[in-house]
């Protein structure tokens, strides 16, 4: 006859019944009646948790005077330097998400990499940047920009990928072995494998990290970063074109006011934008423009899955809908989600369910 | 998916220094490091904050162990227990034994294997075991099955701690 062992004595004792498989419960519950045996032992290893909880006991802790909420909150406050307690703001740093890219952009292209840290509780953000090639910081024509980069996600050209340019085509196209080499080397992983050497360690060195984040070091590196990418927007922002005026919400108005005022206002919510961009919980490897010095082309993120694969978050605006983006390529799926402005796009290889539930996850908060 | 913080404070804050105080044995570094990691969570809020303040809490403990001498600190934990009692002023013989009962649990933990000890220490804090299956990377079936030796030896080693003391 098979008895109760005592892993389950003692999870019937802490009343974790969850935590047993199902059906156990009830059948131990059945065996204690019956059985005597089981019964003492019950009784026996009762009086062994009472014994450890005695003696835990025996070492009390003075919990009298100890920090208030609010003192911690002011704490908190004081550290981070910013007054946002992110709990709740995420919605709003939603809508802001597409301001922020949008102005940042506008002004020189690494200032995105102020913007998106890589991942969450990198100590050192300056390695993980981006560098965008200077020469691509003027903005091709709109038009041009579009043909340009359907050329190349047709076709793979070398004329195609020249005519859109650095570091951003890439990110369509570093999937496909294009022959952007100089982007590509700056992109994290190509996709579908798992990156090369040197990224793997960096990588996995930034993951470890992620455990215990050091806020003191991260927000004194962030700010600084911010602000020298605020110091850079005064000296080379050009003006909004009016193309950016369209289709994204809700600062349209920000059309006619200054880039750099606007840095610094959205600046404020860089941190809230840059988590409303992408799926919590993955580590982030790179981000970058689908069209190089114009936001308005869109955004992708890529972020590491659990079991290593690269999960891709295009963030598109309504004039640039998925049926723009390169084609898929086998074993990798897509899930699209219609948005106020514009698209949610996710593209790794897993299954759709499973797209689905890290776009609800990036989208529900 | 906000978060409550009176209520997380309230139910958690308190556990999460008792958590620390049997880690690092030093009532103000244990509230120090409690304080650190609950602003940490204020800062960038988790989902299921109660698990990650432990597991950063103990990440806490397990650095600072690493960079900071132990010391003996009797005096220091017999002002600490001295404290405790909030009924009248403790006999110094009441305080030194608490003192004594202290470091004697403290000795008896440390007779259990690191993840006996760590899973024994979250049970005591209130985690589920579940969140304990979490943070000590077994398997959930397991937790009562490591609850179970944990907590006889701890009875055990408590007791020859006793049995030596006595013997004097």
């Amino acid at each position: 006859m098979r008895h109760v062992d005592e892993g389950a004595l003692h999870a019937w004792l802490d009343g974790e019944l969850d935590a047993l498989p199902p059906g156990e419960a009830a059948w131990i519950r059945e065996h204690l009646e019956s059985c005597g045996a089981c019964a003492l032992r019950l009784e026996e290893e009762r009086r062994v948790r009472d014994a450890a909880e005695g003696i835990l006991a025996a070492a009390p802790v003075d919990l009298s005077g100890l920090p208030s909420l609010e003192e911690m909150r002011a704490r908190a406050r004081r550290q981070a330097g910013s007054g946002a307690e992110a709990g709740g703001t995420r919605a709003r740093a939603r809508q802001m998400a597409w301001a922020a890219s949008i102005v940042l952009a506008a002004g020189a292209g690494w200032m995105a990499n102020a913007l998106f840290p890589r991942i969450q509780g990198d100590r050192d953000p300056a390695v993980q940047f981006l560098r965008p090639d200077p020469a691509t910081l003027v903005a091709p024509a709109g038009d041009e920009a579009v043909r340009g980069d359907q050329d190349a996600a047709g076709e793979g050209s070398a004329a195609g990928a020249a005519e859109a340019t650095a570091p951003e085509a890439a990110g369509a196209q570093a999937a496909r072995s294009a022959p952007a080499a100089t982007a590509a080397e700056q992109d994290a992983s190509p996709h579908p494998a798992p990156a090369g050497r040197g990224v793997s360690t960096e990588e996995r060195a930034v993951e470890e990290k992620v455990a215990a984040p050091d806020p003191g070091a991260e927000a004194r590196s962030r700010e600084s970063a911010l602000q020298a990418a605020l110091e850079s927007a005064r000296v080379v922002a050009a003006p909004l074109p009016d193309s950016l005026a369209t289709g994204i919400s809700p600062t349209a108005d920000a059309a006619g006011a200054r880039p750099a005022v606007l840095l610094r206002r959205s600046l404020a919510d860089a941190e809230a934008s840059r988590a409303a961009l992408a799926v919590p919980e993955l580590p982030v490897i790179s981000t970058t423009f689908l069209v190089p010095g114009d936001p308005s082309g869109g955004v992708v993120l890529r972020q590491r899955l659990p079991e290593g694969d690269t999960l891709e978050v295009y963030h598109l605006p309504s004039h640039r809908g998925p049926d723009l983006l390169p084609a898929l390529e086998a074993g990798v799926r897509q899930w699209v989600a219609p948005r106020e402005a514009g698209w949610l796009v996710l593209r790794g290889r897993t299954t759709e369910a499973e797209l689905q539930a890290l776009g609800e996850r990036l989208l529900g908060g | 998916m906000s978060i409550d913080w009176s209520e997380l404070y309230r139910t958690t804050f308190p556990d999460l220094v008792r958590f620390l105080h049997r880690k690092v044995w030093d009532p103000d570094r244990a509230r120090d490091l409690a304080q650190e990691a609950f602003v940490r969570a204020l800062q960038s809020p988790p989902d299921q904050p109660r698990a990650w303040l432990f597991r950063v809490a103990g990440n806490l403990a397990r650095d600072e162990a690493r960079t900071v001498v132990r010391r003996k600190r009797h005096l220091a934990l017999l002002k600490g227990e001295a404290q405790v009692r909030q009924e009248g002023a403790p006999g110094p013989a009441e305080a030194l034994e608490a003192a004594d009962r202290g470091e004697r649990v403290r000795t008896a933990l440390e007779a259990l294997t690191e993840r006996d000890r760590e899973a024994l220490l979250l049970k005591e804090a209130g985690l589920s075991y579940a969140e304990i299956a979490r943070e000590t990377g077994l398997a959930v079936g397991a937790v009562g099955t490591t609850l179970a030796r944990a907590r006889k030896r701890l009875a055990e080693a408590y007791q020859e701690e006793r049995n030596d003391a006595a013997r004097g």
